[in-house]
This record gives structure tokens, sequence and C-alpha cells, in this order.
């Protein structure tokens, strides 16, 4: 039974108070967003213009200048802007970590879930306990690391440092969801005539699919916004939207308009996912959060 | 101590928009002072939004319900005096047993001592002296009811609201469980409500039982008169274990005796003349009879009512249930444990005919309790 | 169709063991049932006859040949699981057919269909082949789940619960419904649950089990009326049986019980339980007495009788149970009819015609 708790007569005082309240906390929250996505449609003078601009004539320069990777510079010409680069770049390192992860994490969730061996919640910690400590913590000695080993701006390097952030939120998330999914499920499967491994594929694979769909865009995103790997890890070869971004502080110009647009294009995948994957997205977020 | 009334009393959920749903539809009910009423039914037949209603957990969406002669609806339920002991029992699990039952006592900032003394006498009553240092979630499901039960209890409320109490109980403590909360109404003589889809426990433990289904109220009665006196075909299905036996007839009229006529079972019952009467005043050509198994008595083939083959023996303890194949139908019979009989065998049924009922078949009411 | 044995079956975890040393044997065709309250290490058992758990120490057998070591795929065995266990992601017809995807010479598609269809007939769910599972009442996925284990024509059934979350009224058709599919089937079959009714009904034979420790092996009348101990005494049997710690008199030459705890409750027991009770004379035992057996006038009638007054009385269906107290002893008393007994009201109790279970002070019956 619901806990009806109903007022009959509507309370029109508090609707409204809470509606304002709401978009006070929207707009506080947005409002960078929104302004650099104004940026990205702005001259450089409606940018900079004092008191500031909010309704003006938006230009696609910017959009295009990164497209096509290059920049009109009034009076002179035109140089050379390797934004796309970092795209694909990061497009290439965070999908293939994501994609390594969930290889390596889904089975080591199952086994976390149904097997009972000693140990077993340290190293779970373990795994956690990667989210914890500070990238930079952990930065230099990587690098030296990867200095010996010719790892240094490359895919392969990148993608496994990138395990640090993927890995354990694939494996915390996806042990919740195996947790929920009842062992009778594979038993049954298996007194039906399957070894287990085959009543895992073709039972439980299929009922934790959001799981694995959530907690890889999680994993996606905190990969695709990495900075500090990136920037000391990698160079020219790898270099990812979140550097390149940073390219356009240069010491003659600070390039708002570009840089805005150049970010407006680094988030449209990630909203693009999330749109899609939204439903699966916040059962993954909370079903992390089941206390162990 | 106290009586409630409920007086064309409506639970409406959304009312006014295209969902509203009727979940309780004009009860009128008189509960005397000092008497355990059960409301009997299952799931969504709006006896839980009555108990809630009268504990003031619900808004009452038209009509009006009195505890002792005072309108209570706009009352909360702090004020309204009553108590209540959940389906889940709503134990503060940071406080043990005794923190829990001496809590709304010491909210009211009642006298310490006293206060004690209220634990101990109510723990006594309900033997549950030994848990009061253990936190609720030592305890298990029975015995965390019985101090729900307490809790409820010990502010010597007006009216003693059960919702469900035993759902989650251990089977074999809850006759136990039952039997202490009974005798505590007893002694305090609480007007007590309680809430279930057991029929067993209605039948056990109230003085009257309200049946419900599809938010109506079937029937109010004694437990006898609804066991012999079902109003309709769904109380005469609901109460009563094992179900009673429906069995379809055609009416017909001999010259001399007339007769209803089994149509998917082997039988044959003779009527007496005003029930014969009844049947085609109401324009009937078929009616639909009940008996319960416990009137069936075994006989041979040709002395019967009902004939059939003995399909299935369960030997139950205290009880034998025979399940006899007659056509398209099983029939259940209440026999003695110790019977017995070949399986395949032909036998008879016969009852008391004052037992007998026979029902509308489209109204689903009961035209006759005998025939 | 199989016997199945357990030898010295024993399941240990880490703070418990669900099972100690477990050991019995099917006969062929036989509907075994294991009877035992929450906890009691029926699931485990069931698991481990179907090999999707490993014993910690002891063998399975079927038909002689120990399987302990054969995984649960190949055991050819049909287990229902108490919350059915039905593919989410699949559709009734699915899930019917899943136990065939794994055989190494499927029948053909249309042996397939037939097999399904003739089943799902069979427990009326043939409506129901196309429909997903979440969109099932209870009682249709209990059958489903029943439905699929029957596709395969298994050696044994195992059944784990199947009425639990039936409601009470319909549980008595569903008994009635199981005796007849059990015929049909004519398969060795072991049924678990925690409702003496159920056990009772169903069984051939009733294992009766706590804490994972075999209490009886023995047909439904057996553990009903020769319990082997307290704990099967009191599993079977509503309203619980009575039980009194006593002491043995001998009185005048003649035997007398009397309660420990209360001399009302005193009185010299039938003629066929004398014979055991002499040489317990001096010493305490424990007395089982049913409630249904207590012989029970409004009016005093002969020597034997007891005075009591009425503590409780209770309506249980036609008859009536009434909770006595005999000076500290509470009994209690399953009458014949369903008139209602006021409270505090005089009644006489007769014990003297009582057949009594006899138990020593430990819990053990007295042979």
């Amino acid at each position: 039974m619901e806990n009806n708790q109903v007022q009959e007569k509507k309370n029109w005082l508090s609707i409204i108070g809470t509606n304002l309240a709401l978009i006070i906390i929207f707009a506080f929250f947005l409002f960078p967003i929104i302004w650099m996505v104004g940026m990205s449609f702005k001259t450089i003078d409606d940018i900079l213009a004092w008191p500031p601009k909010f309704f003006f004539t938006p230009t696609l320069a910017n959009f295009k200048a990164i497209i096509t990777s290059q920049m009109e510079l009034r009076g002179v010409g035109s140089i050379p802007i390797d934004f796309m680069q970092g795209f694909w770049h990061t497009l290439i390192i965070s999908a293939t970590a994501v994609i390594v992860s969930v290889i390596l994490g889904v089975p080591a969730s199952y086994a976390l879930s149904r097997f009972n061996f000693k140990g077993r919640e340290d190293i779970a910690f373990t795994f956690l306990s990667f989210r914890f400590g500070p990238e930079l913590l952990v930065i230099i000695p990587i690098y030296f690391i990867f200095q010996k080993i010719n790892l240094m701006d490359t895919y392969a390097g990148l993608i496994w440092v990138y395990q640090l952030i993927t890995l354990p939120m694939i494996i915390w998330i996806m042990r919740s969801y195996v947790d929920d999914v009842p062992v009778d499920f594979e038993d049954a499967c298996v007194i039906d005539g399957y070894p287990r491994w085959r009543a895992v594929f073709k039972i439980v694979l299929p009922i934790i699919r959001p799981g694995i769909a959530a907690s890889a865009l999680l994993a996606f995103i905190y990969a695709w916004n990495n900075f500090l790997f990136a920037l000391v890890l990698g160079s020219s070869k790898t270099s990812t939207l979140t550097i390149s971004a940073m390219k356009f502080i240069s010491a003659e110009a600070l390039r708002y308009g570009i840089m805005s647009a150049g970010i407006v294009i680094s988030f449209l995948p990630i909203l693009a996912f999330s749109v899609f994957a939204q439903r699966y997205f916040v059962r993954g977020l909370s079903m992390g959060a089941i206390k162990r | 101590m106290a009586n409630v009334t409920l007086e064309n009393v409506w639970k409406i959920y959304n009312s006014g928009q295209k969902n509203a749903v009727d979940a309780v539809q004009n009860v009128n009910l008189e509960i005397k002072d000092g008497e355990f009423l059960a409301l009997l039914g299952p799931s969504g037949c709006g006896k839980t939004s009555i108990l809630r209603m009268i504990a003031g957990l619900e808004k009452i969406s038209k009509g009006a319900i009195k505890i002792g002669g005072e309108v209570v609806n706009n009352l909360s339920p702090n004020d309204r005096n009553i108590a209540m002991a959940f389906e889940t029992y709503a134990l503060y699990p940071h406080m043990n047993v005794k923190e829990n039952l001496s809590f709304c006592l010491r909210a009211k900032n009642q006298d310490p001592a006293a206060i004690e003394a209220r634990v101990e006498e109510i723990a006594s009553a309900l033997h549950i002296k030994n848990l009061l240092d253990k936190r609720p979630s030592e305890l298990p499901g029975g015995e965390q009811q019985l101090i729900s039960v307490a809790r409820a209890m010990i502010r010597e409320p007006n009216v003693f609201l059960l919702d469900e109490p035993f759902s989650h109980s251990d089977a074999s403590r809850r006759v136990q469980i039952r039997t202490e909360i009974k005798r505590l109404v007893n002694k305090t003589k609480t007007t007590t409500i309680l809430v279930t889809h057991d029929q067993h426990e209605a039948i056990a433990m109230a003085d009257r039982v309200v049946v419900m289904n599809f938010a109506l109220v079937q029937q109010v009665g004694t437990a006898k008169e609804l066991i012999h006196r079902p109003a309709n075909m769904f109380v005469a299905g609901f109460v009563g274990e094992p179900a009673i036996n429906f069995l379809k007839c055609k009416f017909v009229q001999d010259v001399q005796q007339a007769k209803l006529e089994c149509i998917d079972a082997q039988g044959t019952f003779p009527i007496n003349q005003d029930i014969a009467m009844k049947i085609q005043e109401l324009g009937l050509t078929e009616v639909v009879v009940g008996i319960r198994p416990q009137e069936l008595k075994i006989t041979t083939a040709e002395e019967g009512f009902i004939k059939g083959k003995a399909v299935f023996f369960e030997f139950l303890g205290e009880e034998g249930n025979l399940i006899l194949d007659s056509g398209s139908i099983n029939i259940t019979c209440v026999t003695d444990p110790y019977l017995e009989i070949e399986e395949g065998k032909e036998i008879g049924l016969i009852a008391d005919r004052s037992e007998i009922f026979v029902f509308d078949p489209n109204t689903e009411n009961a035209i006759c309790h005998s025939i | 169709m199989a016997r199945v044995a357990l030898k010295q079956v024993t399941m240990d975890y880490d703070s418990t063991t669900a099972l100690k040393n477990v050991s019995f044997e099917t006969k062929d065709g036989e509907f075994l049932v294991i009877l035992g309250p929450a906890g009691a290490g029926k699931t485990t058992l069931l698991k481990i006859i179907a090999g999707v758990l490993r014993p910690t120490r002891g063998r399975v057998y079927m038909n002689d040949q120990d399987i302990t070591d054969k995984p649960g795929n190949l055991r050819n065995v049909a287990m229902t699981f108490e919350d059915y266990a039905l593919y989410p992601t699949f559709t009734v017809k699915q899930n019917m057919d899943n136990p065939f995807g794994a055989m190494e010479n499927p029948p053909s598609k249309e042996e397939r269909e037939n097999k399904i269809l003739e089943i799902a007939r069979m427990l009326q769910i043939d409506h129901l082949l196309d429909r997903k599972v979440d969109q099932l009442s209870g009682g249709q996925k209990q059958r489903v789940s029943l439905a699929r284990s029957m596709v395969r024509s298994p050696q044994a059934f195992l059944f784990d619960e199947p009425l639990s979350h039936v409601d009470a009224k319909i549980r008595h058709a569903m008994r009635a419904e199981l005796h007849r599919l059990a015929s049909v089937l004519a398969t060795t079959t072991i049924y678990v649950t925690h409702d003496y009714v159920e056990a009772l009904s169903l069984g051939d034979r009733i294992i009766v089990i706590d804490k994972g420790v075999i209490q009886q092996i023995g047909t439904p009348h057996e553990i009903y009326h020769d319990p082997v101990n307290e704990f099967v005494a009191k599993v079977v049997g509503q309203p619980n049986i009575n039980l009194f710690t006593c002491t043995v008199k001998k009185v005048n030459e003649q035997i007398v019980v009397e309660s420990v705890n209360s001399s009302a409750l005193s009185f010299v027991p039938r003629a066929d339980f004398r014979d055991k009770l002499e040489r317990y004379v001096g010493e305490e035992i424990r007395i089982g007495i049913r409630p249904q057996d207590i012989g029970f006038t409004m009016t005093p009638n002969g020597d034997n009788n007891l005075a009591t007054k009425v503590e409780l009385f209770e309506l249980w269906g036609r008859r009536g149970m009434i909770m006595a107290l005999l000076g500290d002893e509470e009994i209690r008393v399953l009458t014949d009819t369903d008139e209602v007994i006021n409270l505090n009201q005089n009644v006489w109790l007769d014990l003297s015609e009582t057949p009594l279970y006899l138990f020593d002070i430990s819990g053990v019956k007295i042979d």
C-alpha cells in the first residue's frame, strides 16, 4: 500500500518555491557550460566585450577552424590547428581502454561475486584503492618506468595506464550486478545440461548487459576526461583532447572562441552516448553504491 | 476502550483524476467496545485502507469515522489514542527492546518509575521479560512481532490495530504468538481490529469477521455465520479450508419432486418446493450448489447425492482429505484420518440437507442455505 | 527412473555446517519428502544431489553408481527452485526449450516443438508460451518451472519448496495436481518442504531434518504416530503436541503420571502404556499428548477427570481449540465441535484413553 500523505488541496506557494529553487540551482551549475557554448559561437570581439554580451550574432567560424584545421588570422592568413588529431587519439585510447577493462573486469567481477576464496575482500578493496590514489602520486614513478620500457607516447602505454581509471569502476559496479543475479539461474541452466561456463554466457551475461553498458559508459567518461596521464605520459603522437585544448592557451593569445568550440566538440560524443544509454546509466551508478 | 463506527466511508485514490481508484466503497460498520474484529480478504480488497483510515494514516475520502462517539476524521493519529502493530514490526533498530517499549511513554514525559512498572507489566503479560535487553535485530520474526504488539499496547490505547501481523512469522510460532496477543487483548478488553488474508487466523481470533473483496464489504458476521450462512459465493469460497465444493446444476421440476442435477459432475440433489419456487421466481434454469468438504460423508454410490471415483486420499494427521473424481471436476471431502479406501473405488457422498447451499450463478448471491 | 543415495554427506561452510553425515536411499519411483524448518539444509541437500554444489565430505550415488564427481550438467536430473529461476530474458517457450540446446544429439526442431506443446498442454500453460517470464503470475511461473524440468524425461525430479509462495487456498488443489502429476510421471522424486501437511499428503516416505541432521526417515504414519524424538513429534500436527515433564509414580500399586510443574496434571495412563512406564517409576520422563486425543466434556464424567478452566478458545475450522490451565501447566485440546466455549468456563478433561508419546528426559523416544 502506498503511504499516501497527499494534501488534497494544492499548495501553490510550495510549488512555486520549489521550482524557483530548482531553477536557481540549475542556473548555478549549468551557467559556465552555457556560457562556454555561447562563446563557441561568438567572435573574439563578442567574447571579450564588456559588459558581457548575452545577445549576439552567432558565427560558425570557430567550428570551421577546428574542423578544417585552419584558423584565419585577420589580415595575416591562416595557421594550422591540429585539434581534430586529439579527437581521434582520445577516442581510440579511451575506447580501447574501456574495452580492455570490460574484457578483464567482467570475469573478475564474476569471480569476486561467486567464488569464496581467501583474501577476496582484500583483492576487491585493492582494486578500489586504485581510484583513491591521486594521479600525481604515481605519475613520477610511472614516467620513469615508461621511459625505460619505451612506452612513452604510445597508445599501448596510455591504454595500460588508463586501466587504473577504468578497471576498478567496471569491477566494482559489475560485482553488484552479478551479486543481484541469483545463483539459482546458473544452477538451473547447469541442471538443464550446460557446463557452467556456457550457463554463464547464456543466462547471466544477458541479464548483466545493462550493467556492462552503464559501467562502460562511466569508465569511458572518466578516461575521456583524463588530463594528467595524457599530459605527462603522452606527447605529440598521443596527445589527447585535454592536451589539445590546453594548447589554445599560448603566449600570444588566449583563443577562447576556438577553445570553446573545441570543448563543445569534445563533449558531444559523451553527450550523445549518455542520452542514448541514459536509462542504463542511472541504474549503473546506483548499483555500484550497494554496500559490501 | 471505545467503540468504533464507520459511516458511509469511502477511500478513493487519485480522486478527480483519470486513474481514480475506489479502494473502499461505502463501508458501514459498528464495532462494539471491547470487540475483536477481523477484516478479511485477498490482497487489494481494501482492508488495509480501512485500517489506515481508522488509524489516521490515510485521509478519509468520504464519510465519517467515530471512535468513542467522537468524529476523528480530522484528528491526527497521535490524537486518536490508537495503537498499531505493523506487518513489518517497525521496531527502532538502534534501541533495545526495553527502550522500544518505553519510547512513547518517555516521549510523553511520564514518571520514570511508572514507566518502569508499565514495561514490566506488559512484558510479563506477553512473556517477553527475558528479551528486554536484546536488540530487535537479534530476535526472530515471531518475537519481534510480540514486541511490536507490546509497544502498541503499553499505551493502553482505545483501539488496537493489527496489520497482517503474522505474515512474516515462522509457522510454528504463529499459533503461540496469536495466543499471547489474544490473551492480552482479552485481559485488557481493548477494542481490536485485525487485518489479514488468512481466513484461519480471522476465524480463530475474531468475535466477528468482515469479509471484503474489490473494495466492497461482502459479509459481516461471526465465524459460524460465515461458515454456515455465507452471503455469496465469494464468502463461501474464501472462508473455510479446504475450500467449499461448487457444483453447477440444472434446475429440473419433476411431477412430485424438484431436483438439481449436476452439470459437470455426477450427482443429483432433491430440493424442497419452497426452494424450487424461489429458483423459479428468479427465472433461473441453472444454479450453483455449494457443499463444504466437512459436511460430506461417504456412503454407497446408490445412496449418495454425488457419485464418483476415489482418486486421492491424504492423511493429514488430525484429519484426512478424500478427493473424488466426479466427471469433469474433483470433489473434496474431509474424513477421519484413518480411512482406508481403494484408489478408484466408486463411492457416493451425502450431506446434511441443512448444510447444502444454493447460489445464483449470475449475481453469485446465496439463494438459500439448506435444501 | 533412478535410485538416489547419499552416504555420509557433510557440507561445511565458513561459519556453519549445513549438513552433517546425511545418509539415505530412495526406492525406485518413490516420492520422498524432506521436511524441516527453514535453515535445516534442505536446499543444500537438493543442490548436492543435482550436482551444482560439491559436498565437503561424503558420496552421492545414482543407481549404485558413484556420481559425486560427475558435473551437474551430466546427471540428468531436473530441479525446480523455490524462486522458480526462470530465465528472465527468455520467453516461456525458450525457457522450456533450453534443456534441448544442451544435448549432444538434440531432437529435431519439430520434435522439440511437439514435446514442449505436449507438456505445456498437460500443465495448462500452452497459452503462455510466447510470454515473457516477468509477465506471469506466481502460479503460472511455478508451472513453467515444472514444465521446463519435464521436457527432458529426467531420471529424478528434485522439487525445492514448490508451493511455498502459493496462496493457502490454492495449495490444497495444487497438492492434488502434484499427486496426479507424480503418478503420470512415475519418476523418483525428492520433494523439499517446511509444511508438514504437504509432507504427510504427498510423501511415500518422509525424511525429517533439523539443522543439517536427519532426525527420522519413515512413512507419514510412522512420522506422525511413532516420532523418534520430540522434534519430530512437534514438527507434525496442528495444534502442536503438548509436551510435559512428568514423574512416574506408583500409588496403591497403580501407575500414575504427574507433571513436575503441577500436581493438577495427574492421571492414570492407558493400559497399554503401563508396562513401559513401569520401568521409569520414580524417574522423570517427557510425555507427549496430541490435542485431538484428549477426552473433553462440559460436565464431570467419572473419576479420572481433570477439572480445568478455559484460558483461551479459538475456532479451528469446524473444531475448537482450547487452552486450559491445569495448575501451572497449559494444555491444548482440540474438540470435535465448533460450539463456542466461554472463557473461564469449567471443563473436564479425560486422559485415561489417550495415546501417549513417551520420551526420555533428553527428548528421545522410549522404546
